[in-house]
């Protein structure tokens, strides 16, 4: 079976990758693309680890095929930070031990940037139900919360000094 | 929190710095098991047993090997005969034998999921295709799955000839259960006669799996001169090494370990499953190899922990005084013998005063996987079978259910259930912390109800090897070989600096390959913080007497005089009295000492104490839908002394939610025929954070004075009460007792019913 | 010395019986008598016992017992 040609942007820059027919934009990334920080921990759309941006839209690029990914624009969590310069959500992380493994992290600081783009000041209702997809199994979802929170609160505030 | 919280006592410890391996692990750059890539590795698949129980005929590989692209095939018949010998298998021990059949099935599958035969090839799908290829020929046996089948008369054996042990006299014929094990003291059934009340249940729970997120996965290269590497995510590359050497007879030191990152193991990861099958892969293709399983393997073919069935009486007199516990239960081990119910006697019987008890377990095989420890391993079943019964008493004795606990609680100088009496133990001070909590006067809503419930793991020490070494500049290095699940490499950068009294950005901490430092135990019984803590600390100390003695030469004066204080050595007499040399001028000159200052410290510690536990939990009961709501939750521990409070904290609200979970949710549901129905997080229904509330922690602190600092250790005692903590808040918004987890909707609602 | 051994030791090695009165330098030597009494003892001991001298863990068995009362030796249980 021959490869089929995808021609991507990811995190901003033109990529390009050869995958099979039934090939995962998952596997793509971990795989093709050497993009490992994207982790597969159910491949059934169950845990949120593999969460990425696909044209702004929040998927589980497990259950996403490698080659609809063709002319799209994909955002993955090494894209999040800028640079060297963490985004707020992945500094809230560490500065409140919101990961005790930290392989469920990338899904979770992924997803969690997606919600403060939509919603800025999340409650904390509003923040459990819209990470309710992403399993953490060490945590108890407790300071991945006030991480989640405190993000909100430090680009609102980043916002309105701008 | 990154705020400094001074205690007094400590300058870096009960901070909460950001951890050194913080920023890797936001930002995707960290390696995990399945990340892991070197060069030339191919892929590898195996193929799994479709029955529950079957004897192999023959196995037909042939067209498989023939397949273009495929390097190896690998079957049992690969692997060196194994002998009965017993080696240590993460905290338990387990036979060469029955390590090697749980990595390859040798004659016989025991499980559906069990490993029948492997392949590597140049991709994924080519050794997937190569599977399909495989002919195995199967006798199907009658299979058995819930502990009253397996030892039911005439049930098929999985172990042909397995004796029962520990029983007197030992019995004739071959049976499923592996073994029993009693702790008894004082004439039980006649303190339970002349008790003024007693209370009886009969209880069940399902097995349940860990969860962890990320799937066993290796990387294996194993060379024709017979050394090899292997590339692991596990919570102890030394002893997974260990494992993986002896079953395939090589000598330990000819492979080279490397600990990749760990998605999480709660005990599931102290053994091996891939490990063996990937070296043989690899040795026969020439070629590195990996090996990853699905999370439908991980389901059927890791280690879950067992469901138990248990009957319990409790005695106690007017004024809730306890008279005599009386337990017998059985665990429902999966395929191989093993199962923990040592650790399940042992949580029945430690954390009350009981004048006569008679604690059984029996360890009782069947056809699923073989289970494997999970956080406090074996303790969970048993404490709510305990805590639900000690809850039925406080109901008829009309007593608050902490009164009644705090009235019985076991106290340091008590005799402990082997007779080893208790050390500095804080389960009084847990109880009345709990008590003096708001949460435990807080008014209730209709359909509402609190429960509480207390517990213990008796935590663990154990062999560590730590290093500490300084480089020219005064920086620091510390390496030890406990892979880092939940931030321990803070923990001990944390230790390190309090110890030398440096700043905790000047320590970092590597997690060495088995070949550059000595042998560590696995990262299991809440033992790293404790244990390789200790050896960090010695280590430390070592260097400071280094320090000392060099600054003391450049003195001019004895080491007697001078003084190891805030990082720094301070001249305490002579000409130079009050002045001052810095780690960094110390450590410069090395060259003109004996060399570069570096300690190395192995210890094995065993005056650990266990850490207690008490949760409160508030449930809410839909009486129309039989769904349980957790609305709030608070855990106490006595956490001896916590290094670094927000990992503490961390620990306590995890184990928790996989209490809740527990309680709640999660069971294996097996079909008629031996296969688990709901292999996958949509079925096999894990706590999310929409399922939850906050996780109040209330941190006790009673030192262990056999630690500098006083730790105890954390992880495991947190998943000990909250399954009784549940059960006994949906039994007291419903008036009904509850004495089979998990409490779905479905059972709670037909209680509901059945009580109308 | 008092000696006490907790199931499984006592059933698998000693004919049910728990108690004994040993002298012994260290714990090797402890072991090594008790292995005289029930053949396989010392293997077993080596992988699955914890050894409490008058009431303290011990995992050294060269360090001496001068002076010990009781020593008592009871199944290694297992963490997770
Ligand atoms: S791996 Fe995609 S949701 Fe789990
Ligand atoms: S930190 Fe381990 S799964 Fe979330």
């Amino acid at each position: 079976m021959s490869k089929i040609a995808v021609s991507t942007t990811v995190n901003g820059d033109p990529a390009e990758f050869l995958c099979d027919a039934g090939e995962s934009l998952l596997d793509a990334l971990r795989g093709s693309l050497g993009l490992t920080g994207s982790k597969e921990g159910c491949g059934s759309g169950d845990c949120g680890a593999c969460t990425v941006m696909l044209n702004g839209q929040m998927v589980c690029s497990c259950l996403v095929l490698a080659v609809e990914a063709e002319g799209k624009s994909i955002a993955t969590i090494e894209g999040v930070a800028e640079g060297s310069v963490l985004h707020p959500v992945q500094r809230q992380f560490l500065e409140h031990g919101a990961l005790q493994c930290g392989f469920c992290t990338p899904g979770f600081i992924v997803a969690a940037k997606a919600l403060l783009e939509v919603n800025p000041d999340p409650d904390e209702t509003e923040i459990r139900y819209w990470l309710a997809g992403n399993l953490c199994r060490c945590t108890g979802y407790d300071k991945i919360v006030r991480a989640v929170s405190a993000a909100a609160a430090e680009l609102r505030q980043e916002r309105s000094a701008a | 929190m990154n705020a400094p919280e001074p205690k007094g006592k400590f300058r870096v410890v009960g901070t909460r710095p950001v951890r050194p391996d913080g920023i890797d692990k936001v930002t995707g750059k960290a390696i995990y098991g399945p990340d892991f890539v070197t060069a030339g590795m191919i892929q590898g698949a195996i193929l799994r047993s479709p029955h529950a129980h079957a004897r192999i005929r023959s196995i037909d590989t042939s067209k498989a090997e023939a397949l273009p692209g495929v390097k190896a095939v690998v079957t049992s018949a690969d692997f060196p005969g194994q002998s009965a010998k017993i080696i240590a298998a993460g905290e338990t021990s387990s036979s060469l034998q029955n390590i090697a059949a749980t990595c390859m099935a040798n004659g016989k599958v025991l499980y559906i999921g069990h490993a029948v035969a492997a392949v590597a090839a140049t991709t994924k799908a080519i050794a997937e295709a190569a599977l399909k290829l495989i002919v195995v020929d199967y006798e199907v046996l009658p299979h058995v799955i819930e502990v009253e089948e397996a030892l039911a008369e005439g049930a098929p054996i999985l172990h042909e000839g397995m004796i029962t042990k520990g029983l007197d006299p030992a019995p004739d014929r071959p049976s499923n259960a592996s073994m029993v094990f009693t702790l008894a003291g004082g004439d039980v059934d006649a303190a339970l006669a002349a008790s003024a009340v007693t209370v009886s249940g009969h209880y069940r729970t399902a097995p349940v799996h860990q969860g962890y997120i990320e799937p066993h996965a290796c990387v294996a290269s194993w060379n024709a001169d017979g050394q090899g590497q292997l590339w692991i995510s596990s919570q102890g590359h030394f002893d997974l090494r260990n494992q993986t050497a002896s079953v395939l007879h090589m000598p330990s030191s000819d492979l080279r370990t490397y600990p990749l990152e760990i998605g999480g193991g709660f005990g599931g990861k102290t053994g091996i499953y891939l490990e063996p099958v990937a070296m043989l892969l690899s040795r026969k293709a020439g070629r590195p190899v990996r090996l990853t399983m699905s999370r439908e393997d991980v389901f059927n073919a890791s280690g879950p922990a067992p469901g138990i069935v248990a009957d319990i009486t409790i005695g106690a007199s007017e004024d809730g005084t306890l008279t005599a516990l009386k337990l017998e239960f059985w665990n429902q081990a999966g395929a191989f013998p093993g199962s923990t119910i040592h650790s399940g006697v042992m949580t029945a019987l430690g954390a009350y005063r009981l004048p006569a008890y008679f604690a059984r377990g029996w360890d009782v095989v069947s056809n699923f996987a073989g289970t494997k420890a999970y956080r406090a391993p074996g303790a969970p079943q048993v404490a709510f079978v305990v805590e639900s019964c000690l809850d039925d008493i406080a109901r008829k004795l009309g007593i608050d259910a902490l009164d009644l606990r705090l009235k019985n609680a076991a106290r340091p100088g008590d005799p402990g259930p082997t007779r080893v009496p208790h050390g500095a133990i804080g389960y009084v001070e847990c109880l009345e912390a709990a008590k003096a909590h708001p949460h435990w006067s807080a008014p209730l809503g209709p359909n509402q109800g609190r429960g509480v419930a207390g517990a213990f793991w008796g935590n663990y020490g154990g062999q560590s090897t730590a290093a500490v070494a300084l480089a020219a500049d005064g920086s620091v290095q510390v390496t030890t070989g406990s892979p880092d699940i939940g931030g321990s490499r803070a923990s001990m950068a944390i230790m390190a600096a309090e110890t030398l009294g440096v700043p905790y950005e000047s320590v970092r901490v590597t997690i060495a390959d088995t070949g550059s430092i000595g042998y560590s135990m696995v990262t299991g019984g809440s033992r790293v913080t404790f244990a390789t803590g200790k050896a960090v600390i010695g280590a430390a100390q070592k260097v400071i007497a280094t320090l000392v003695e060099r600054a003391a030469s450049l003195f001019g004066v004895e080491p007697g005089q001078v003084e190891w204080r805030d990082g720094a050595a301070h001249c305490l007499d002579g000409e130079r009295a009050g002045e001052s040399l810095s780690i960094s001028a110390i450590a410069g000159k090395a060259g003109q000492f004996s060399g570069p200052i570096v300690a190395e410290l192995a210890v094995n510690p065993l005056d650990y104490l266990p850490a207690f536990a008490v949760h409160i939990c508030d449930t809410e009961v839909d009486p129309e839908t039989g769904n349980v709501s957790i609305i709030r939750y608070t855990t106490v521990q006595d956490v001896g002394t916590a290094i670094h409070p927000d990992y503490v904290e961390g620990q306590m609200q995890g184990g928790a939610v996989q209490g809740i979970g527990w309680a709640l949710n999660e069971a294996y549901v097996f079909d008629g025929n031996g296969r688990m129905e709901n292999p996958g997080f949509l079925d096999y229904r894990m706590p999310v954070a929409s399922d939850l509330p906050m996780i109040d922690t209330v941190m006790v602190e009673v030192p262990n004075p056999a630690h500098p600092y006083g730790v105890k250790g954390v992880g495991e005692a947190p998943i000990v009460p909250p399954l009784a903590a549940v059960a006994n808040a949906v039994a007291r918004a419903t008036g009904l007792p509850m004495r089979q987890l998990p409490l779905s909707p479905d059972r709670v609602w037909a209680a509901i019913q059945a009580a109308k | 010395m008092k000696v006490i051994l907790i199931e499984p030791f006592p059933g698998r090695y000693f004919g049910g019986r728990g108690e004994f009165e040993i002298d012994a330098p260290n714990l090797f030597a402890l072991v090594r008598a008790l292995d005289a009494i029930g053949p396989g003892f010392a293997e077993a001991a080596g992988e699955d016992a914890a050894i409490a001298v008058d009431g303290v863990m011990r995992a050294d068995w060269s360090a001496s017992l001068e002076g010990a009362q009781e020593v008592l030796i009871v199944p290694r249980i297992a963490g997770g």
